[in-house]
């Protein structure tokens, strides 16, 4: 028996490599000299909201007559009201009121959501959403004849998450935000074990780079191999999966294939590892409380950021998803549930953030494809553009409303039909703020997001420091 | 597209609309007929028609007669496995988007392999763990298997156990086309795996079967649609 075996060689996490691809060739995306190795530990979580999440119905109106424009628009009153009951909010306080005297509350499932917002450990990001630059109504109704750009394929599902995920325009672009932030401190990162993203929720836009390429682990842990063991017979299987796995193939698609096959043999045995070392949190205890599925991925990323050290991590971008918003029907059924999910989830994973004492290192955003309608379709609302996000964190500044969160009325200023209200803040923005906290310098914020040159402000003050 | 239609319209003798001619020109057409080639050619084939494909060359049945999706084949769900499951999308888009392109030499070329989207290092290896456990204990070499239980067919297989490269060659001929189709070094280290293992016991031939069928079934090559 003569095997020849190959050692594993991964080029792709090597910094300073730069593709050219959407843009000009000779793109270095290392950062330039003086930023060297990072001294401290962060990390970003993005929870994505799949479906379009009604924000509307997140955050509402509280005051009187913006109260009175939202109940009007969502049909208050009827029998296909959209409306959630006046009484029912759950108040915020921020600690900059809004200047016109508007007050805002919290859908009443969220509760955990209004305790991290009044004890300043959230923000919210009102009506943001894709746009190339900043647009009036009247830009987007004469848009087919200015050429004043828009986004493309507006209130579609998979068009809208891939410009959440990307911030591409109408440029082609095959990376997302979190990838290119990888691309551009690959290197100061260091020799981490893992790439610094990580999906826990599959193969997504936003974590592909354009050199780095994300790790999929699973909600629990990472797979191990079936047939691999320790034995003579099962050692040897996977010395040699891992010989085949490491050939030359003649094709693209093969080579693909091959390197995720590597990928998942180098790291499972390192995470499960790792994990096993883990703390068992009070907050998201391994046993004996139920956790929502979301729960479950978010005590893994709590488990893989108690690990950091072992796995020599200083930066890390995790992705968590949970589905189910596309309420075109049984909204007000739905709604409790799917909020409530995502509130408790938000709030036992910031606990868990702080019996590691890490609040401030990581920081909790969401994203999902689009706002919803104003009107009612009779049982829901129907796909839109502009929404309220959320973001969680000690580092983030919080217990304020970042943002213009508009008036919700029926044909109001920025209502472009039915109640689908224009973005007045871009997803661009929201990325290029908590990349600039995650240490992207701000020469390279354009590599992260695009469009952010055509925005005053690239960064929306809600992250400290 | 055009060859095609020119044949709807005329198929060669001045009739339009002769079925046959229109079926003849798609089969027959030189781009159907010629092995594509090159480092672009082909596609990655998604996950459940990886199995599909495998439990027809290996005649996968279950007892009870049943093709069934249910638990006992697949534990957690097809879904769950295989990242797809048939009539099980989570929504109009499909299992994964036609505009995927995994980073490096795919979407720098500024092509997709949207089928790559679902070989995530985790959906992945459920795949090649459940190719593990059909190839070593759900076969007929294998005597407790429930009713509802799909084994694939090793019959020809066991009697070729013996001998590591004739085996190869079996296993080859009903997955990649023909034993010429097998790439050196699979062949070399799926043969060089075998041959741990002692010939003769029951035991030991199932292990050679197994690691035949296991090498051949999760190699990129069987992965790769030409």
């Amino acid at each position: 028996m003569n095997r020849q075996r190959r050692r594993f060689l991964r080029a792709a996490a090597a910094g300073g490599v730069a593709y050219a691809f959407g843009r000009t060739p000779g793109t270095v995306y290392a950062q330039m000299a003086g930023g060297g190795p990072f001294p401290d530990y962060k990390a970003m979580v993005c929870l994505f909201l799949f479906g379009g999440n009604d924000s509307w119905n997140m955050l509402v109106p509280n005051s009187t007559a913006e109260y009175n424009a939202y109940f009007a628009a969502r049909g208050g009153g009827t029998a296909s009201s959209l409306a959630i009951d006046r009484s029912a909010l759950l108040p915020i306080n921020p600690l900059t009121p809004d200047p016109t005297g508007a007050t805002y509350g919290l859908h009443p499932s969220m509760a955990g959501m209004q305790t991290l917002f009044n004890s300043g450990r959230a923000a919210v990001v009102a009506n943001v959403g894709p746009l190339i630059r900043p647009t009036t109504k009247a830009q987007y109704q004469n848009a087919a004849s200015s050429g004043h750009a828009l986004p493309p394929q507006l209130f579609s599902h998979n068009d809208q998450q891939d410009q959440w995920h990307s911030l591409r325009g109408r440029a082609i672009m095959k990376s997302g935000w979190g990838g290119r932030v990888a691309d551009v401190l690959n290197a100061q990162a260091g020799s981490q074990q893992l790439p610094i993203n990580v999906s826990l929720a599959g193969q997504t836009f936003f974590q592909a780079g354009d050199v780095a390429t994300p790790y999929v682990m699973g909600a629990t842990g990472a797979n191990t191999f079936a047939g691999f063991g320790t034995g003579r017979v099962a050692a040897g299987r996977r010395t040699a999966f891992e010989a085949i796995a490491n050939a030359n193939y003649d094709t693209i698609y093969e080579r693909g294939f091959a390197a995720v096959q590597r990928r998942a043999v180098q790291y499972a045995d390192t995470v499960n590892a790792a994990l096993a070392t883990a703390r068992d949190f009070a907050a998201l205890p391994n046993s004996g409380v139920q956790l929502s599925p979301l729960q479950t991925q978010l005590r893994t990323v709590a488990k893989m950021i108690d690990v950091r050290s072992r796995l020599s991590m200083s930066r890390q971008i995790f992705f968590v998803s949970t589905g189910g918003f596309d309420s075109h029907d049984n909204q007000n059924d739905d709604q409790p549930g799917l909020l409530g999910n995502v509130s408790a989830s938000i709030a036992s994973f910031y606990a868990a953030l702080q019996e590691m004492g890490l609040e401030n290192s990581v920081t909790l955003f969401t994203q999902s494809d689009f706002g919803r309608t104003l009107t009612s379709n009779g049982d829901g609302s129907d796909h839109a553009w502009g929404g309220v996000q959320f973001v969680v964190g000690g580092a983030v500044l919080g217990q304020q409303v970042y943002g213009q969160y508009p008036l919700l009325s029926i044909n109001g200023p920025d209502d472009v039909g039915g109640g689908r209200i224009i973005p007045t803040t871009s997803s661009d923005q929201y990325a290029a703020t908590l990349a600039r906290w995650f240490g992207v310098q701000d020469s390279n914020l354009p590599l992260v997001a695009p469009s952010i040159g055509n925005f005053a402000q690239r960064d929306l003050g809600f992250m400290a420091g | 597209m055009q060859r095609v239609a020119e044949r709807f319209n005329n198929d060669g003798t001045g009739r339009r609309g002769n079925l046959e001619a229109v079926v003849r020109a798609i089969l027959l057409d030189t781009e159907a007929r010629s092995a594509p080639s090159g480092a672009n050619a082909g596609k990655v084939k998604e996950p459940l028609l990886r199995l599909t494909q495998f439990w027809r060359a290996y005649g996968a049945r279950a007892a009870s007669g049943r093709y069934g999706v249910q638990a006992g084949n697949f534990p957690g769900g097809v879904s769950s496995i295989f990242g797809q499951g048939p009539g099980q999308s989570p929504s109009v888009f499909n299992f994964f988007s036609p505009f995927y392109a995994p980073p490096g030499e795919i979407a720098n070329g500024n092509l997709v392999a949207p089928e790559l989207q679902l070989a995530t290092e985790f959906l992945n290896t459920q795949v090649t763990n459940f190719f593990w456990t059909q190839a070593i204990a759900r076969t007929t070499a294998q005597t407790t298997l429930g009713a509802d239980i799909m084994f694939i067919d090793t019959t020809a297989e066991q009697g070729l156990a013996a001998d590591s490269g004739a085996l190869l060659d079996r296993v080859a001929e009903k997955l990649l086309g023909g034993a010429a189709q097998m790439s050196a070094t699979l062949r070399a280290e799926a043969r060089a795996q075998i041959d741990l293992t002692a010939a003769g016991t029951v035991a030991g031939n199932n292990t050679r079967v197994a690691d035949a069928i296991y090498f051949v079934v999760t190699s990129p090559e069987f992965v790769l649609q030409r």
